[in-house]
């Protein structure tokens, strides 16, 4: 049962300065991420969820290398990312992003565009055209769309474009960040199919970044739920979403909208049961940007809109502890519990 | 916002200082005032004498020094030519340079708002063609081209308007026509393209989805929002219009700054030229200050420097 | 602003039932060379919550705009008839029919970014209000969609508040109007979950005080699930199915709904795998022949090739437009 994992992620931290500022002072310094520990074990794929300004993009282009942590290290196999990071080892890991048409050069054909990271890593033409065909059977792609731009084709054959590039190097770990936010629900539906198919076809280990609990717990076998930065509570999809320990999960899945028209349910009033609190948006940039309990960063970071929260939330931030065999929570009732 | 005012008034100042800076050694690296003042023939103890009266006969850097330290006490230093107060000098043309440039600026702004934004909101109709090609022609045109073509029409052949001159309202009528045009022309395309961009947006949906009547919507939640490229412009244009003045200022026979510039330069007369350079930048160097501080009054987002920002 | 399209044909006869607080008949939008809603029908009680439900490029969106006589320009639009609140209204683009007011995606875009919020609601009330009533009642819309502290958040620009917030202000803008039925297009979209649940209550909420009906267009099912009582499915610019909401997912009976029901993933019951329509919405130069869902329709007979269905039927079952329906 015990393996090393494929990749592992420890103590990463990022900050940004933001933007606005006076001109003399800088800005305040963020913590987008701020501690994110995690391990994906081979051909696993682990769902990241959280809402915009939780930090989720910032810890997936961590992963694939395409930006250094302040702190903390990520791991492939067992041995961390180095700078500069030879050619053969970031072929293993690749990301594949929610905006299609951004991530594909507007005034490039397809086809070149898919044959481009081949040419890099020094394949021959014969080899590539044999491994492009691989990839369009793979992604469900007619050959015709290599001679196409990507302005010519819809999202969903974008999204499939994308998925293929990144496949073409064979990664072992497969970055997606919203990959199918963008897109329809029949065709949203289709790529998550490909991404389920594409993982028991080739091994795929994936790191599923997503808003949508819902399509998390149809991909993913485990989750970790991202709030402010920090790994809230994390375990295997089933047990965090069948018996959520955080508030804040438990907030997250009762703002679902229902599968099935039901009696009428009123989700919100859950979320935000302490007084003015329900003025409050959940995860606005007030609270989402480490707006913290107190002003050194300790405390609860969810504290301030935590019906339940006493005042040693306010005092101590608490640290991901284990409930049961691989479900771990950050909360200090849930302990008490 | 104090913090914002300050670092803005110490830019501005450090940009004068060099205006004066520059002003000062171009204008002695071009050749001895007191050959271009003095009769040919003067005697050799003569020009010495001038030279001492005028600290001429000083090194370089000393001169430079004394002459930071005489604009720190306000002394511009006294014209070459007639021994006058050179920041008098100036003063007493700024009047008719500010007379044709408001005059210009106004023109410009009654012209090229309304036209510009016709333009915009009949935007592919035969208005829309007819008032950009209207602008083009402003546009192409050049300033001094214009400005004698008007005195042929006017002056000489309808002998309505005075050829040029100063002092009565029919005196302002072509030079101001002729600089104004052209901005106003200028402004126009500007104010279509700002004004196009903002009935793009989603609020001016928004504000016609409320029923508030097109002139209301125009006013309220068009113009505000065109203003901001709109006013960055006009900062820009009130520069150039300096540089402008100096030539129609002197097809006019108008005696402002411009002109001042002009006569001073070829008479070597050094305090004037460099009083003239000074109130050139100053006024440069407000209006974009000027046009700073707008943006602030304008735009709440410019405002909130350091604050909240949304994520 | 959009072209003047005048009604061309006499209003229609009120339907039989209860008297509709808006009723639209035979609504056509032409952006470029094909219709991109082509002869909808839809009716709203007083009180009513209708989903209006379909992928991007459906005329969902259009709908809405056309209704409100805010189509983009090159946008034209046709219909036989408008009904307000028992009124016959001859609507043409630019001009916004009373009683109606709309509700938008993006709030933080849809706001003036130069003006504060409270005289953007205050804008939106009746004009015959004196100065300081205006306030007084911007500040009471604002309380009323829950935002705190009302007499601050006056003063407060769309900058300065979250997405959520600005959606708040954007719905008590759609309030100060008085409105007989509120047109919200997908305003949850750009929210996060948490969010969207808050404005999901609100919006509900506020439908009940004042009594009345929304139009809500989405592409999410979830949404419809939870707020609809009655759902209209669109595809391809047509309505191709319209049922209360609980027949509509127990028992779809067109195969595109049916198709959207089951691709919608579930967090009660996780599938092995989401079922899905295979192929794609077709472009809007590039439908069909007869029935436009046929390329994608699992159930098509040779009749769909050759003939458009209409939406056929009323009654509890709710209507649709299939040759072939389950």
């Amino acid at each position: 049962m015990q393996q090393q994992p494929l990749i592992s992620a420890s103590g990463l931290v990022r900050s940004y300065r933001a933007s606005r500022a006076g001109l003399l002072r800088r800005g305040p310094e963020v913590r987008a991420v701020d501690g994110v520990s995690f391990a994906i074990r081979a051909g696993e794929a682990f769902g990241l969820v959280g809402e915009s300004g939780s930090g989720k993009t910032t810890v997936g282009r961590m992963v694939s290398a395409t930006l250094r942590p302040d702190a903390g290290t990520v791991a492939l196999l067992g041995e961390p990312f180095a700078e500069p990071m030879p050619l053969a080892r970031r072929a293993k890991v690749q990301a594949v992003f929610q905006d299609s048409l951004g991530a594909l050069n507007p005034r490039l054909r397809i086809g070149r565009q898919l044959e481009e990271p081949l040419i890099v890593h020094g394949i021959g033409a014969a080899e590539r055209r044999v491994r492009i065909d691989g990839l369009l059977a793979d992604v469900g792609l007619p050959r015709s769309l290599l001679l196409r731009y990507p302005g010519e084709v819809s999202g969903g054959q974008r999204q499939r474009v994308l998925l293929a590039r990144a496949l073409a190097l064979r990664p072992d770990l497969l970055v997606c960040d919203e990959p199918v936010s963008a897109l329809d629900v029949s065709v949203q539906a289709q790529v998550v199919n490909l991404l389920a198919d594409l993982k028991t076809r080739h091994a795929l280990t994936l790191l599923f970044i997503s808003h949508d609990l819902r399509v998390v717990r149809h991909l993913c076998d485990r989750v970790a739920v991202l709030f402010a930065g920090r790994i809230v509570e994390s375990g295997a999809v089933a047990e965090v979403i069948g018996s959520p320990a955080h508030p804040y999960t438990r907030a997250l899945i009762r703002a679902l909208p229902a599968d099935r028209p039901g009696p009428r349910r009123t989700a919100a009033r859950a979320i935000a049961a302490a007084p003015d609190l329900a003025t409050q948006d959940l995860a606005t940039q007030d609270l989402a940007i480490p707006d913290r309990a107190t002003p050194d960063g300790a405390g609860c970071a969810f504290a301030a809109r935590c019906a339940a929260a006493t005042p040693t939330c306010r005092r101590s931030a608490p640290v991901l502890r284990s409930l049961s065999a691989g479900h771990e929570a950050a909360c200090h009732l849930v302990a008490a519990r | 916002m104090l913090r914002f005012l300050l670092v803005r008034l110490l830019r501005a100042l450090l940009t004068v200082l060099g205006c004066a800076t520059l002003a000062f050694f171009v204008l002695r690296l071009s050749g001895d005032p007191l050959v271009a003042l003095l009769p040919t023939d003067s005697p050799a103890e003569l020009l010495e004498r001038y030279r001492v009266l005028w600290g001429l006969d000083r090194p370089l850097p000393e001169q430079y020094l004394r002459y930071l330290l005489a604009l720190a006490r306000g002394d511009f230093g006294r014209s070459l030519v007639d021994g006058r107060d050179a920041l008098g000098l100036v003063i007493e043309r700024a009047g008719a340079t500010l007379q044709l440039g408001g005059t210009v600026f106004a023109l410009a702004i009654l012209i090229g708002v309304p036209a510009g934004t016709v333009a915009a909101l009949r935007r592919g109709r035969p208005s829309d063609y007819l008032t950009m090609s209207a602008a083009i022609f402003g546009y192409a045109m050049p300033n001094f081209f214009l400005g004698l073509l008007l005195i042929l029409l006017f002056a000489m052949q309808l002998r309505l308007l005075p050829s040029s001159g100063y002092g009565t309202p029919a005196h302002l009528v072509m030079p101001a026509i002729t600089l104004g045009t052209a901005v106003a022309a200028k402004l126009a395309r500007f104010v279509r393209t700002s004004v196009l961009d903002v009935l793009g947006q989603p609020y001016v949906r928004t504000a016609h989805g409320k029923r508030l009547g097109s002139l209301a919507v125009i006013v309220r939640h068009v113009f505000p929002n065109a203003a901001i490229p709109v006013i960055t412009f006009l900062g820009f244009e009130l520069g150039l219009m300096i540089g402008g003045a100096v030539v129609t200022e002197n097809v006019f026979g108008w005696p402002g700054i411009g002109q001042l510039l002009v006569v001073s330069v070829a008479r070597r007369d050094l305090a004037v030229v460099q009083t003239v350079v000074m109130v050139i930048a100053v006024s440069v160097v407000s209006a974009n200050l000027a046009v700073d501080l707008a943006y602030g009054w304008i735009d709440p987002r410019v405002r909130v420097a350091g604050g909240r920002h949304a994520g | 602003m959009p072209d003047a399209a005048p009604a061309a044909f006499p209003a229609p006869a009120a339907p039989a039932v209860v008297s509709p607080v808006l009723a639209v008949r035979d609504l056509s939008v032409a952006v470029g060379e094909g219709l991109a809603v082509d002869g909808l029908d839809l009716s709203l009680a007083a009180g009513e919550t209708h989903c209006l439900v379909g992928e991007s490029g459906c005329g969902k969106s259009l709908t809405c705009l056309a209704l409100m006589g805010l189509l983009p320009a090159g946008a034209r639009c046709r219909s036989a008839g408008l009904t307000i609140d028992g009124r016959d209204w001859a609507y043409r683009q630019g001009r916004p029919p009373p009683g109606l007011a709309m509700i938008y995606q993006d709030a933080t875009a849809s706001l003036d970014p130069v003006m504060t919020v409270g005289r953007q609601i205050a804008e939106a009330l009746p004009p015959d209000l004196p100065a300081r009533a205006r306030r007084r009642e911007a500040e009471a819309l604002i309380a009323q969609v829950g935002l705190s502290n009302p007499r601050a958040r006056f003063g407060a620009y769309p900058h300065e508040l979250s997405g959520g917030m600005n959606q708040r202000i954007a719905i008590a803008m759609a309030l100060a109007g008085r409105p007989r039925v509120l047109l919200a297009d997908e305003p949850t979209t750009a929210l996060d979950v948490t969010v969207q649940a808050q404005i999901l209550d609100l919006l509900l909420a506020v439908q009940n005080s004042t009594g009345a009906a929304l139009l809500f267009v989405t592409h999410d099912l979830g949404v419809v699930a939870q707020i609809a009582d009655r759902v209209s499915v669109m595809y391809c610019g047509s309505i191709v199915e319209r049922a209360p909401v609980a027949t509509l997912f127990a028992a779809p009976r067109h195969p595109y709904t049916r198709g959207l029901i089951d691709s919608l993933p579930q967090i009660s019951r996780p599938a092995a795998r989401l079922a899905s329509i295979p192929g794609r919405v077709p472009a809007i130069g590039a439908r069909p022949p007869g029935c436009r869902f046929r390329p994608r329709c699992d159930r098509a007979l040779a009749r769909c090739g050759r003939e458009a269905p209409v939406l056929d039927g009323t009654g509890p079952r709710g209507a649709v437009a299939c040759f072939n329906p389950t």
